[in-house]
């Protein structure tokens, strides 16, 4: 197995509104506390995207700065061929909507990088702003990669903060991450569901900011074991993780039952 | 000062909801009794601003206490001075505070960042202060660059207003940028995350010696009218080259930065700069702001600090003892923000060899943060436990007993923190 691992922070000047930068580093953490050798780059809008890294992360912007970070990411093609060679990549809100095929920013229609099958339209209702809640149904069945089934029947809720203006489409070449039990996500139905977020390959988007990684543990270790393979438990590291999770996943189950 | 009928109508009416407000038991009247006012009378903020001098303070983070620093600087000329010194910042509280104070010429108001195009607009203020604009309550405001952009669209629409403007934040700056009267105060920004991109044409802004410019456009730093020098910045030195000592009992440059805005605003209402810092220098806490207070007697003190944002954090930890014990305390209420996620955004790895006791409801989410960052912490959600925790620890690790445990809190936390400390002198 690699022990040593390289995580991309993409850009935080320009995608790290909603502290998405957080991601990157829980990733790091979480390999150290099992005696990987792993580092995060944080590659600022003025440098290169290294080539042959583990994860590369997106985080959420306003839309200037997701405009121009999506021009800085077409004109290297860098993630496009780092899905080919079976990185993972993960985008949360913004970088979401870049990782699809098109998105709409300062009013016009822009051309994203296509490696998640999704198109974004601008909502004309209110924007998605509040608590969400997704239910996550046997989420190794979503990635040809072998995920440890023990992890993946504890990943059964994902909780977090959603506040965009998106409707997220997603098309026949891409999945779902989750339905939504609370929350807004995507905003359109894809199967007769509510989801939110898309998979395909390796590359995983979600409107689920926070960060999200923080309120979801083993959602950190699923891209881990993506990038790594199978991953022991972080046993007593992990309590006050998994009580800020259950605290967060109660508030918001007693939140949609007062609804 | 009379108003016109329904205006006087307008204003009994909210004094009497003030009034029961108050007897009631339900705040300090200030909101309340200018919103029943300015539901009799929609036009009272134009009338009762009528006649007066006022300026505005308007800013991310240090609204009040400039605003404080700035009513001081007035008074030590002018007899009486209207001023919302609650914090009641929107625009009922701003009419209440108008309407109470009869007969008084001058005022000073600190404004809500997002009802400052309103007031500027019924107000016809002399001068209006844009110290700063960062990310705060995402979930409210969503984008910190609509902001700009309103206030923007304000002053073109008011050009003759004097606007005193931060001229190394390049979100104030650029939307300041069509006023006839501008006066720039190189007020520092630490905080540079949500201005890195030009909110002109949205390419990337470059620092150098000469201070910020866009690589895109010809946005760029304003040469400053005056800027802050010298060590921690405490000399305030105009472009002809006078200088001013700055002093303040508030600790932290930013606050010698409030300081000079105040001072800066009160020269352009009549006070002499010397004269206004020398008042300032009295200001010794803000709304409990900045306030060492006794807990749990004969043990240690605390001092109070407020943080609302990431850019407010920043700030507060800039000043806190690091080889000590602090507490931090974390709400998400709606007057919070109801996302926390903003926890992220801070630095917290400066407290790296602090012992922190976390509190407030969302102690968890800063709990966890302090986790994967390695520091030593407990989580007590109880916040009189969590005081009472941070002192038996600071004893225990045989602190000096003289120095006081630095308390942080965001708004609401902030709040029942200072509840707690006045029932437990």
């Amino acid at each position: 197995m690699k022990t040593s691992i390289t995580i991309v922070d993409i850009f935080p000047d320009l995608l790290g509104t909603y502290g998405d930068g957080g991601n990157a580093q829980i990733l790091q953490k979480r390999l150290q506390w099992r005696s990987f050798d792993a580092k995060v780059l944080s590659v600022s809008s003025r440098d290169k995207i290294p080539s042959g890294c583990d994860i590369y992360c997106l985080g959420g912007g306003e839309d200037a700065p997701q405009v121009k970070a999506n021009e800085l990411l077409k004109d290297t093609g860098v993630l496009e061929s780092e899905k080919q060679r079976g990185a993972v990549i993960f985008g949360v809100c913004a970088g979401f909507q870049i990782l699809g095929k098109t998105f709409v920013a300062n009013d016009e229609v822009q051309e994203g990088l296509g490696l998640l099958d999704v198109d974004t339209f601008r909502s004309n209702k209110e924007r998605a702003v509040g608590e969400i809640l997704l239910r996550i149904d046997d989420i190794s069945s979503s990635f040809e990669a072998a995920i440890d089934k023990d992890l993946s029947n504890r990943l059964t809720f994902l909780t977090g903060y959603e506040n965009h203006a998106g409707i997220t489409s997603i098309g026949l070449g891409a999945r779902h991450l989750g339905e939504v039990i609370l929350g807004i996500g995507n905003g359109v139905a894809f199967h007769g569901k509510l989801v939110d977020g898309a998979i395909s390959k390796k590359v995983i988007g979600t409107y689920l900011h926070g960060p999200v990684l923080a309120r979801n543990p083993e959602f950190a270790d699923l891209i881990l074991e993506l990038a790594v393979g199978p991953l022991d438990s972080l046993g007593s590291r992990d309590i006050e993780m998994r009580s800020y999770r259950d605290e967060r996943i109660q508030t918001q189950l007693s939140a949609k039952r007062k609804m | 000062m009379d108003y016109p009928s329904r205006a006087s109508l307008a204003n009994a009416t909210g004094h009497l909801a003030s009034f029961l407000s108050k007897v009631g038991g339900f705040g300090a009247g200030e909101t309340i009794g200018g919103a029943v006012a300015l539901k009799v009378d929609p036009d009272l903020l134009s009338k009762v601003s009528m006649g007066r001098s006022i300026a505005l303070v308007s800013a991310t983070n240090g609204k009040t206490t400039t605003n404080r620093f700035l009513a001081c600087a007035l008074a030590s000329k002018y007899p009486s001075v209207a001023s919302n010194s609650g914090g009641a910042n929107m625009a009922s509280g701003i009419a209440h505070a108008l309407s109470l104070a009869k007969g008084v010429d001058v005022a000073a108001l600190e404004v809500d960042e997002s009802w400052l195009p309103m007031m500027i607009e019924n107000l016809k203020p002399k001068c209006v202060l844009m110290l700063n604009l960062t990310r705060d309550q995402l979930d409210r405001s969503n984008e910190v660059r609509k902001i700009a952009k309103k206030w923007k669209d304000a002053v073109s629409l008011n050009p003759e207003v004097t606007y005193i403007v931060n001229a190394d934040d390049p979100l104030v700056s650029w939307s300041a940028i069509d006023a006839k009267r501008a006066i720039y105060v190189a007020g520092g920004q630490n905080w540079t995350l949500d201005s890195k991109s030009c909110p002109n044409c949205g390419e990337l802004i470059e620092n150098s010696a000469d201070g910020w410019a866009c690589s895109g456009c010809n946005l760029k730093r304003m040469k400053p009218d005056f800027e802050l020098s010298g060590v921690d910045g405490s000399i305030l030195v105009s472009r002809e080259g006078e200088k001013w000592h700055i002093e303040t009992k508030l600790p932290g440059s930013f606050n010698r930065s409030n300081a000079a805005f105040g001072a800066v605003a009160a020269s352009v209402m009549g006070v002499p700069l010397a004269e206004a810092l020398r008042a300032i220098k009295n200001v010794k806490s803000v709304g409990g702001r900045y306030e060492t207070v006794e807990f749990n007697h004969n043990n240690f003190p605390l001092r109070l600090l407020l943080a609302k944002n990431p850019a407010g954090w920043l700030e507060a930890l800039s000043v806190v003892n690091k080889n000590n014990v602090v507490v931090l305390a974390i709400n998400a209420r709606e007057v919070d923000g109801r996302d926390p996620s903003w926890l992220w955004d801070v630095d917290f790895g400066v407290l790296k060899g602090a012992f922190a006791v976390v509190t407030g409801e969302r102690a968890r989410d800063l709990g966890v943060r302090l986790s994967y960052l390695e520091i030593d912490h407990v989580t007590i959600h109880k916040a009189t436990d969590a005081l009472r925790i941070a002192q038996a620890q600071a004893a225990k690790l045989n602190l000096d007993k003289n120095r006081p445990i630095d308390v942080i809190a965001n708004y609401t936390a902030f709040q029942g923190l200072r509840k707690i400390v006045k029932k437990m002198r």
